[in-house]
């Protein structure tokens, strides 16, 4: 995990202890392994999310993941996630914004006979 | 598409600026931890002591829809206010005189984006980014959860969903009330009159209610409380077997109204959400809809808030899909549903009449305490407090649109308030008569899907002329409400 891209490469470089370093995360679920034993997974600091079908998923850098596996769980990785910005398509351009007030104080105003005018 | 946290801020100046007259933005006494502003909205008609309710979005910032949501609930209110026209939620519609109501008798106050640095960072830098952009002396590793934050249990860390360590997406903070951005929610708790309050989050499709950091028992009152337990540990609370008591009127109220609310939401296009204490999700301390709760029980100078969590949207196999999916246009049909309900279920319409036109709430206070302390003991007791709190607010439209129902259910309000005060008094033939009269007006201009419930009154209406109000009550605790046959 060592050629994963590292902090720095960001406009906000923060190089932390770890768990900022990486600039990926990883949607994992954790399972009990050899060891068969899942009972001390909630003493381990790793950040989860809800999980509609019960298991431990979590959402957890590499690093993390590498403590997990030390540890004797098996993770079964589900996807990767790198950090990076929203998708721009799915940001509202002003224009957009502009548009739609337009047309709602547009229909306020033909309702009401002027409301707001 | 999302809007951006300038664009939110632009809509909510505009809201203010083209309906003044009902609608007030104000700056929360705390900027950012970056400097931005944060703000509330406040929607309600007149002015003088009126229920509220909070609903906050965006607290933890990946969660992309619930802001957008608010707003736009916001804009369709008003439109819906100003025109007379219904707001139509998929295949739920919500009456133009549904909607004129709540903005007449409650003051809706929203913050829609809460935590505006975590929606710029996550726009700009980490689309999975939750919490703040506080910088965590020592550390390199930034920001605190602000639904971990609050004075309910702080620093209490259970299964790893709450964590004393800066670098989880989970981080408790400093102290409790470290953050300016949960201050501001606190502020707002402070000096409002909340009742209700919802904390919109996303996802799993859930309503959540307390206790998040124990199970619920409704037995024992005298048991350990949570004022009790120690904060700040850094550990689980540590005690084998622990259970948070509630009042069984509290609970009985979480249920009833999260089942409302779930209704409202499955009626748009069939998502049926769960309703949920927040400890069957996971375990949680330090959250906003805990801490609105818990207040009165912390400190009993202060009034009861009814808090809850929306958990909008489906988990859809990717987390980044599932916190913002490219279209969130039915979710966010789905969610503002749900807070319609909500604000419905927050009216009070015995409150109101009593506040509006007796300038007290003595009688709302007598009869609150009829249902909390008496009804609530009894199946049939309860079965009567549900169809009350299902149908008060559609009866309070059809009494305010009528001037002549409006004083008649005035004298009505004012008459059962005296009769709870005189034990030895019984209820009069010519009331019981006005009673009767009355509920023929509420019937006849009530819509369809509410006449069978007013119905179920008539029965008792018409046997209780000559009784006391004990025995009338007691009739209540043995027999529900039946179905009829007439209307």
């Amino acid at each position: 995990m060592s050629d994963l891209p590292q902090a720095g490469q960001s406009s906000e470089p923060e190089p932390g202890r770890g768990r900022e370093r990486f600039r990926v995360r990883f949607e994992a679920t954790i399972h009990p392994g050899a060891s068969g034993d899942l009972s001390r997974i909630d003493e381990i600091e790793v950040f989860r999310v809800p999980s509609p079908d019960g298991q431990i998923r979590v959402l957890a850098t590499p690093d993390e993941l590498e403590h997990l596996i030390d540890l004797g769980f098996e993770l079964h990785l589900h996807r990767a996630y790198p950090i990076r910005p929203l998708d721009p398509s799915l940001v509202e351009t002003d224009e957009a914004v502009q548009r739609w007030l337009m047309d709602w104080h547009q229909a306020v105003r033909r309702e009401s006979g002027g409301a707001g005018s | 598409m999302y809007r951006t946290v300038g664009q939110l801020d632009l809509l909510t100046l505009v809201l203010a600026i083209v309906f003044p007259e009902a609608c007030t933005r104000i700056r929360l006494p705390n900027d950012s931890i970056k400097g931005r502003p944060i703000y509330a909205v406040r929607l309600g008609a007149g002015g003088g002591s009126k229920r509220g309710i909070l609903i906050v979005g965006g607290t933890h910032s990946e969660e992309l829809m619930n802001p957008d949501a608010i707003i736009e609930l916001l804009f369709g209110m008003v439109l819906s206010y100003v025109q007379g026209t219904d707001i139509v939620l998929g295949n739920r519609r919500w009456e133009a005189a549904e909607i004129r109501l709540m903005i007449d008798v409650l003051d809706i106050w929203t913050v829609p984006c809460a935590n505006p640095d975590g929606r710029d960072f996550v726009m700009t830098e980490d689309d999975l980014w939750r919490k703040n952009r506080r910088t965590n002396p020592g550390i390199d590793c930034k920001g605190v959860d602000l639904n971990r934050n609050c004075e309910i249990l702080w620093g209490v860390v259970q299964d790893s969903h709450t964590s004393c360590d800066a670098c989880n997406m989970a981080y408790v903070g400093s102290g409790a009330f470290s953050e300016p951005e949960t201050r501001n929610i606190k502020h707002l708790l402070d000096t409002q009159r909340i009742d209700t309050f919802v904390d919109v989050h996303s996802y799993s499709e859930l309503v959540l209610y307390p206790w998040g950091h124990a199970p619920t028992q409704t037995t024992d009152p005298d048991a350990q409380r949570f004022t009790g337990l120690p904060t700040g540990t850094c550990a689980p609370i540590g005690r084998p077997g622990y259970q948070e008591y509630m009042t069984p009127r509290d609970e009985f109220r979480f249920q009833t109204v999260a089942g409302r609310i779930v209704d409202a939401i499955a009626d748009v296009r069939g998502r049926r959400y769960t309703p949920e204490p927040g400890r069957d999700l996971y375990a949680t301390t330090g959250t906003s809809k805990d801490y609105a709760y818990s207040r009165h029980i912390a400190n009993s100078a202060l009034r009861k808030t009814y808090g809850f969590t929306f958990e909008t949207g489906p988990f859809t196999g990717d987390l980044g899909e599932s916190f913002h999916p490219k279209d969130p246009t039915l979710i966010k049909q789905d969610a503002k549903s749900g807070i319609l309900a909500l604000i419905q279920q927050t009216i009070c319409a015995i409150e109101f009449i009593g506040v509006t036109f007796l300038g007290r709430t003595r009688e709302a206070d007598a009869l609150g305490a009829v249902r909390d302390d008496i009804l609530m003991t009894t199946e049939p007791g309860r079965g009567w407090i549900s169809l009350l709190e299902r149908v008060e607010h559609r009866v309070l439209a059809v009494v305010l649109a009528d001037e002549a129902l409006t004083r008649e259910a005035t004298i009505l309000l004012e008459r059962a308030g005296a009769l709870l005060e005189n034990e030895g008094a019984v209820l009069d033939e010519e009331i019981v008569k006005r009673g009767l009269v009355f509920l023929d007006a509420l019937v006849a201009r009530a819509p369809m899907g509410m006449r069978e419930d007013l119905e179920r009154v008539r029965p008792q209406l018409e046997q209780a002329a000559g009784s006391s109000a004990r025995v009338i009550v007691e009739r209540l605790m043995r027999v529900g409400p039946q179905t009829t046959t007439k209307g």
